[in-house]
């Protein structure tokens, strides 16, 4: 099977540092909204290749809205997504919706990102080992002893090790999360996206989580974009990250959370990052 | 040796041993190439296997390869040379580490030792850690002693027959108090049940009404004609339609419509907490919820089924009118000397308490319904196949009494 390179994971040896690294996706005049209302418009930004990149700003500021525009469940309204360099989506008018699309590009886009839902999505009449076996199940050319390690592996790298063959109906919100990461890492992305990964969990879990990001990384220099608005974890684990305003319809500030918590002239942003500097 | 496949396009995940280093005491095996869970990785017992064959001298198997020990965001990090990137491990992912995983398991129970000092150490790291979760993991066991499933299945099925007694007698209750004081009663909810159960179910009603009347005036046209009897139809038809058929057939409907949508709603209630938190403001969820349900279907089956029994009656009237030439008055006249206002009686009291059944297994089937989409998808089952059940059931008693009766 042939393999594109940006699809396999990391790749030590061909990666500059993360200051050089190529964008990993890249948002051009992005406009995104439900039928014809934008909520966001006219979004310019790009997520470097092993940068752990948050998208932050206030409930209803259309966090999620651009997360689903990201992962291609609702095309955009107008500009341009690309992953890795790769058009992934064009406009609500040119471009068909995941579900719809040939098997050629649905095995293209099912393999390269992998996504942790707000309420971790697991498929409550499959166990653990199920929900993370199927992508690869689907996707890979493994035999059933292989999926199976992996899916053990993956499960052992969230912390979920002995909890294999427990239904999501067994198991705690925070251990729910940690499931719906392995799920998501199951086939090794180059990307991931993560919405609201601590949002419900303890502080324990939530530090846990984010040591679980950095871990992963590390390891695999996965790039991840997460959508959060806990500034624990923001200071704790984000690189850099876009604000987002409902007013501005879009972005108000880019940058590193500490410079811009430092440094930003910008009254929304000082208020939005102010309170986080305690955690750092 | 080299195992794995190659591919023309690419470097595959491979590695090749090399013996001869300390005496042939301490193999070498390199790595290199691209490691990818999307493909099959080299086998582990493959190379243990071939070197045992070759060099059962060997007591050390050290793993290299031209590994980047340092992190993506480290300092110092540039693109290599092409050519030194085919002799590289160029990419890899949980592949690799499931294979250092199982040539160390390989080596354990070989007796050699396995060196991975040359492999980045948050790799040898994360081997270490999945090593020592396998060890420690135990699967779960499901599996349950027969008796003990008897047993378990025994109890269930009691705590359910308890469930549905109390269920019926908090609606008792509920009803009690309903009359007491009609004022705190939630009419608006229960008109808005009965615009769904009632009005919105007119159309599949009336399909159903007029296509059972049609049928039945064809099977009691087929035999009536060979004797003669044509003018019977109407009778056979209208007596069919007032005392079982009308109200059996909305039953049925309202059933898979109404008891199925009573019980998803209640399921989905329960399992967002919204049950939960009408409870802990004092609020009964049964006067709240299933009352103004329970009442509207009460309400609207008799009806439903006076409006059932009119369809039907004309799908037989067209049948005769269409079949055997007789005159939609003819038919009338026939068939109101057959019919009279206990056979409708007997038809509505019949049609409101299958309303109550199809109201009462929604509810309870929601109100029993796991905290989980599968939970809701069953509750709806099962609140279908309940009423369904108890209809039949209440329909065959009723049949029973009324001929005792005399009605």
């Amino acid at each position: 099977m042939s393999v594109p390179a940006s699809k396999i994971g990391f790749s030590p040896e061909l990666l500059p540092t993360i200051a050089e690294a190529p964008p990993a996706v890249e948002v051009v005049g992005l406009s995104c909204g439900y039928g014809a209302e934008a909520i966001l418009e006219d979004l310019h930004f790009a997520v470097r290749t092993g940068e752990i990149f948050f998208i932050i700003g206030a409930s209803g500021c259309g966090k999620s809205t651009l997360m689903r525009s990201l992962i291609g469940l609702n095309p955009p309204l107008a500009g341009q997504l690309r992953f890795f360099g790769e058009v992934m989506s064009a406009t609500a008018s040119e471009a068909p919706r995941l579900a719809e699309t040939n098997p050629c590009q649905r095995h293209h886009l099912g393999t390269s990102f992998g996504v942790l839902y707000q309420s971790s999505a697991l498929w409550s009449s499959l166990t653990l080992r199920e929900n993370v076996a199927l992508p690869l199940r689907e996707y890979g050319q493994l035999s059933p002893r292989e999926i199976d390690e992996i899916a053990t592996l993956k499960l052992t790298q969230v912390g979920l090790c002995g909890f294999e063959d427990y239904y999501p109906s067994e198991i705690s919100g925070g251990m729910k999360k940690r499931a719906g990461l392995a799920r998501a890492l199951a086939l090794d992305p180059p990307l991931v996206f993560l919405d609201e990964p601590s949002a419900g969990l303890d502080p324990i879990s939530a530090r846990k989580l984010d040591e679980l990001m950095l871990q992963i990384r590390d390891l695999f220099g996965t790039t991840l974009v997460v959508i959060s608005h806990e500034l624990g974890s923001i200071f704790r684990v984000a690189d850099r990250l876009i604000l987002l305003d409902k007013a501005a319809c879009g972005i108000i500030a880019e940058g590193a959370p500490r410079e811009l918590a430092r440094m930003s002239t910008d009254p929304r942003v000082r208020e939005f990052l102010g309170h986080g500097t305690a955690h750092q | 040796m080299t195992v794995a496949p190659s591919d023309s396009s690419q470097a595959r995940a491979d590695f090749s041993l090399n013996e001869a280093a300390v005496g042939g005491r301490v193999a070498t095996v390199t790595l290199s190439g691209r490691w990818s869970v999307m493909a099959r990785r080299p086998s582990a017992e493959d190379l243990l296997a071939e070197m045992a064959r070759s060099s059962p001298q060997v007591t050390t198997l050290k793993v290299v390869g031209a590994f980047d020990t340092e992190r993506v965001a480290g300092p110092g990090l540039r693109p290599r040379p092409a050519a030194e990137i085919k002799r590289a491990v160029a990419c890899w992912d949980s592949s690799l580490l499931l294979f250092l995983f199982d040539l160390k398991c390989g080596c354990e129970r070989a007796g050699i030792g396995c060196d991975l000092s040359q492999v980045p150490p948050r790799l040898c790291e994360l081997v270490a850690q999945f090593a020592a979760a396998h060890e420690t993991s135990v699967p779960r066991d499901r599996s349950e002693p027969f008796l003990a499933t008897v047993g378990r299945e025994t109890l269930d099925a009691l705590r359910k027959g308890r469930e549905f007694f109390a269920f019926v007698g908090e609606c008792a209750i509920s009803l009690g108090g309903l009359v007491r004081r009609p004022r705190r009663f939630r009419w608006a909810d229960c008109l808005e049940q009965m615009q769904h159960c009632g009005a919105m179910a007119l159309p599949i009603v009336s399909l159903v009404s007029i296509l059972v009347g049609m049928t039945l005036g064809y099977t009691a046209a087929l035999i009536l004609r060979q004797y003669g009897g044509d003018i019977y139809v109407a009778d056979l038809v209208g007596i069919s339609m007032l005392r079982e058929m009308g109200a059996l057939m909305t039953a049925i409907v309202l059933a898979g419509r109404s008891g199925a949508a009573f019980a998803a709603q209640l399921g989905n209630m329960k399992a967002s907490e919204e049950i939960d938190a009408l409870r802990t403001l004092g609020l009964s969820p049964i006067d709240f919820l299933v009352m103004p349900r329970l009442l509207a279907l009460f309400v609207m089956m008799p009806l439903l089924a006076l409006y059932a029994n009119c369809l039907g009656i004309l799908g037989g009237m067209l049948v005769a009118s269409a079949v055997l030439d007789i005159s939609p008055s003819a038919y009338w006249v026939e068939m109101l000397t057959i019919v009279d206002l206990s056979d409708l009686a007997s038809g509505l009291i019949k049609a409101a308490t299958f309303g109550v059944i199809v109201g009462l297994a929604g509810c309870l089937r929601g109100l029993q319904a796991e905290r989980s989409a599968v939970g809701v998808g069953m509750a709806a089952t099962s609140a279908v196949v309940t009423a369904i059940l108890f209809i039949i059931i209440a329909d065959a008693l009723y049949a029973v009494v009324f001929d005792i009766l005399g009605i």
